[in-house]
């Protein structure tokens, strides 16, 4: 332990004002987030959410290159350090300059916004767990095979431009988005960290360079190849596990075309609206299609196959049962023309979500409430710069999941719901407009508001009423369905 | 323990290059092993194999009894090693880094330090890479014998000092650690001279031999015999007659195993030899001529 302390109070004694820079860095993210009640964070929380990730990766490459273990003419090779305590000492220093800081930040955030971070602490301890496999790990293994920051620094945009050209086949939007899929990203971080691990213990142990760098290249394309490969067959069943199987069978029945749906090709994609109905779902639940895989046979015996899916928003997600039941199948123009002339054959299976609805509550404009015990909701006006203001509903949650919940606004007297839109700040996308380091998941829903002639503006509050549904997860089940003779005309344009 | 420093047929190969070829040596204990070749010979490339900081591609290095491969802590607390490309932490204050090597060292001396600092006039307030080249090397070698070990490795560490440094640190090295056995890399043979109880010559990666200087001064002499008529060089001449050469009345070349029945050999082999004069060298003039014959293809004997 000795050891591992000089070294460590060695990397502080060189590093500090680089430590200092980056709890400085640190508390202003958390004062920035700890006073935000807004989905989005501004342009300065949303660049240091970028920045700070940097500068911790730096810091512990900085950290490792105290004795850098690649070179033969370091003045500590062939002084009496131990391996693993050398590595210890380094362990030690991103424990305490990169996970405790996030931490303390963290809980920090939380208890500013009236959560109590012992009661959040698993979200939190896994934030750290993702952040050790997908940011400290790497960086540790980036900094033991090359031999200073500039390479170090040089080499964090190669790895990332991997993934890429990795994804780049796959998504047709920006790579970086992949992230947002929390099943994929845990699988790449896994592959990342695993490799990771691999490549410090082979530096530390045996300064095995060569191999390492070899190793390296490896790991980042086996984590773009994660990305590319497990898509939405495996994470769905892997995202579906972490909840019960639902006793529940479910029914799924194709409906005849809905001719309102139906709309033009866009983009080289025919669009194919599907409705349909399921039953055997409870009065008192609902379903949350998650995940769709579907195969078209044609008449001339051409094959369709959506499985895996080629882009996720190639098939309508995340639509609810008796809201919005149609799945929207994007499929290419040139598939669609091979299969188009004769009635076909359709079946699949889909995945959904089941939930439970909760008790209703009324959020009075100006008011906070605590919804679940999970989750926080505030509703807010803001008088805009125009002769209308909106109406925010602002809900936040250390949870992913603890924000599901239906949010409603109607006037009272005529029973009419007005429609809002959504601003999402969920975490998980590292660009400038999300905080992706936040440990509040959050979510608002604004709705404009004008303010008639003979009317005031607490009139027109008092008339509106704000409900909240919350919903609990209760199970998954998966439904097949299959329609035959079907004329893909009908469904599309 | 007889020998601090053992290799057997020790290899090592770089992509395109064979820096080492079946390397053999034995350092006896307590000696001052010194390893002399021109450039490029493979002198750093042995001591750094010596250190597990390369791996051999054959053969086999053992340092304090433990082949070089397994070199751990309790080994390297035991080696004094100075270099004069060693990366030193030059953010470091003098003081500062004397004390943090200190604590990796279970036998560090307070009072040879001080003797040391003394010895050397090192400025502790100073940071290492505002030293001058002369003070770096004082530095590492303060926090190189200030736990008086086993074995000292010193690469090429005197380069570029002035003679009077460099004897300060010769004289340094002998009298703080007098039981050491010091390994010396060189190509700068008045260095070493005066000090090196043991001689390897190392040429393009191959031993070409290895002994106790005091045996290599012995066997070594500069002939020259006068001729009474200007005369050829004799066809074939004995292999340890070295870089023979013919001027006049005059032949001369360099014996690499005089000993008292040379004379009479010489005298058989040049019967009109006026006058045989054999001169003691000097350990440069010695390598000076092993190199002059390596290049001329003789070998050096």
């Amino acid at each position: 332990m000795h050891e591992i302390l000089v070294i460590f109070k060695k990397d502080v004694r060189r590093l500090w004002w680089q430590i200092g820079a980056m709890l400085a860095m640190s508390a202003v993210v958390g004062c920035l987030d700890a006073g935000r009640a807004a989905a989005q964070p501004g342009v300065a929380e949303g660049l240091l959410n970028m920045v700070l990730p940097l500068v911790w990766a730096c810091l512990v490459a900085q950290a490792i290159h105290g004795e850098p273990l690649v070179g033969d003419r370091e003045f500590w090779m062939t002084r009496p350090y131990r391996w693993g305590r050398l590595l210890a000492a380094k362990a030690l220093f991103a424990a305490l300059f990169v996970h405790v800081p996030s931490l303390v930040t963290d809980a920090a955030i939380l208890a500013a916004h009236g959560y109590n971070p012992l009661h959040a602490l698993p979200p939190l301890l896994v934030k750290q767990l993702l952040l050790a496999g997908g940011l400290t790990l790497p960086a540790m293994a980036l900094a033991a095979v090359v031999s200073n920051l500039t390479q170090f620094v040089v080499g964090v945009p190669v790895l990332f431009a991997t993934l890429a050209v990795g994804t780049a086949f796959r998504r047709s939007y920006p790579p970086i988005y992949v992230f947002q899929q929390p099943t994929v990203a845990v699988l790449g971080v896994a592959v990342l960290a695993v490799a990771a691990v691999a490549i410090v213990w082979l530096q530390y142990r045996r300064r095995r360079t060569r191999l390492s760098r070899i190793l390296a290249v490896a790991a980042a394309a086996g984590v773009a190849l994660t990305i590319v490969l497990f898509s939405q067959p495996v994470t769905f069943p892997m995202s579906m596990a972490r909840v019960p199987a639902a006793s529940t069978h479910l029914t799924m029945m194709l409906l005849p075309p809905d001719p309102r749906t139906v709309h033009g090709p866009y983009s080289r994609r025919v669009y194919i609206e599907l409705p349909y109905t399921v039953s055997g779902i409870s009065e008192s639940d609902r379903g949350w299609l998650t995940a769709v895989s579907m195969e078209i046979v044609g008449a001339n015996g051409v094959r369709y196959v959506y499985d895996p899916p080629r882009d996720d928003f190639e098939v309508g997600l995340m639509m609810t049962v008796n809201r919005f039941t149609r799945l929207s199948v994007a499929m290419p123009s040139a598939a669609y023309e091979r299969i188009k002339d004769g009635r076909v054959t359709i079946s699949g299976k889909a995945g959904f979500v089941l939930y439970r609805l909760g008790r209703k509550l009324r959020l009075p404009a100006g008011a906070t409430r605590d919804v679940t015990g999970r989750m926080r909701c505030s509703c807010a006006y803001d008088e805009g710069r125009y002769d209308y203001g909106y109406l925010d509903v602002f809900c936040d949650s250390p949870y992913r999941e603890g924000l599901l919940a239906d949010i409603r606004v109607e006037e009272k007297s005529k029973n009419w719901l007005w429609p809002g839109y959504r601003a999402s700040g969920t975490n998980g996308s590292p660009t400038p407009l999300l905080a992706w380091l936040s440990p509040l998941e959050r979510r608002q829903q604004s709705y404009r508001v004008t303010v008639p002639r003979d009317w005031t503006l607490s009139e027109i509050l008092e008339e509106l009423l704000v409900t909240i549904v919350p919903q609990y997860v209760v199970g998954r089940a998966i439904a097949n369905f299959k329609a035959v003779d079907i004329d893909l005309r009908e469904y599309s344009k | 323990m007889s020998s601090p420093l053992r290799t057997e047929q020790l290899g090592k190969t770089f992509p395109q290059v064979e820096a080492l070829r079946g390397l053999t040596v034995e350092v006896p204990e307590g000696a001052v092993f010194a390893l002399v070749g021109p450039n490029g010979a493979g002198k750093t490339t042995a001591i750094k194999t010596f250190l597990n900081l390369h791996r051999p591609t054959c053969g086999r290095v053992e340092v304090l009894g433990v082949d070089s491969r397994s070199l751990g802590a309790p080994q390297l607390a035991q080696i004094g090693y100075v270099s004069e490309n060693q990366k030193l932490p030059g953010w470091m204050k003098v003081g500062y880094f004397l004390a943090y090597c200190k604590e990796f060292y279970p036998n560090w001396r307070d009072d040879d330090l001080a003797e040391l600092l003394r010895l050397y006039e090192l400025p502790l307030d100073r940071k290492l890479n505002q030293l001058s080249r002369g003070m770096r090397v004082k530095a590492a070698l303060a926090a190189s014998l200030a736990y008086r070990p086993k074995l000292i490795v010193l690469d090429e560490p005197f380069g570029g000092l002035d003679v009077l440094v460099r004897e300060q640190l010769i004289e340094s090295i002998l009298e703080r650690t007098p039981e050491a056995t010091v390994f010396l890399a060189s190509h700068d043979l008045s260095e070493i001279e005066s000090f090196a109880s043991h001689i390897a010559y190392l040429n393009e990666g191959r031993l070409e031999f290895a002994e106790e200087t005091a045996a290599l001064s012995a066997r070594f002499r500069e002939i020259q015999v006068t001729l009474d008529a200007p005369a050829e060089l004799p066809a074939s001449l004995p292999e340890e007659w070295l870089n023979p050469e013919a001027s006049g009345v005059v032949v001369g070349f360099t014996h690499s195993r005089y000993d008292e029945r040379s004379q009479a050999e010489i005298r058989s082999r040049f019967p009109a030899a006026r006058e045989i004069a054999a001169r003691v060298m000097t350990l440069r003039s010695i390598v000076l001529a092993l190199e002059k014959s390596a290049k001329s293809g003789q070998g050096a004997r």
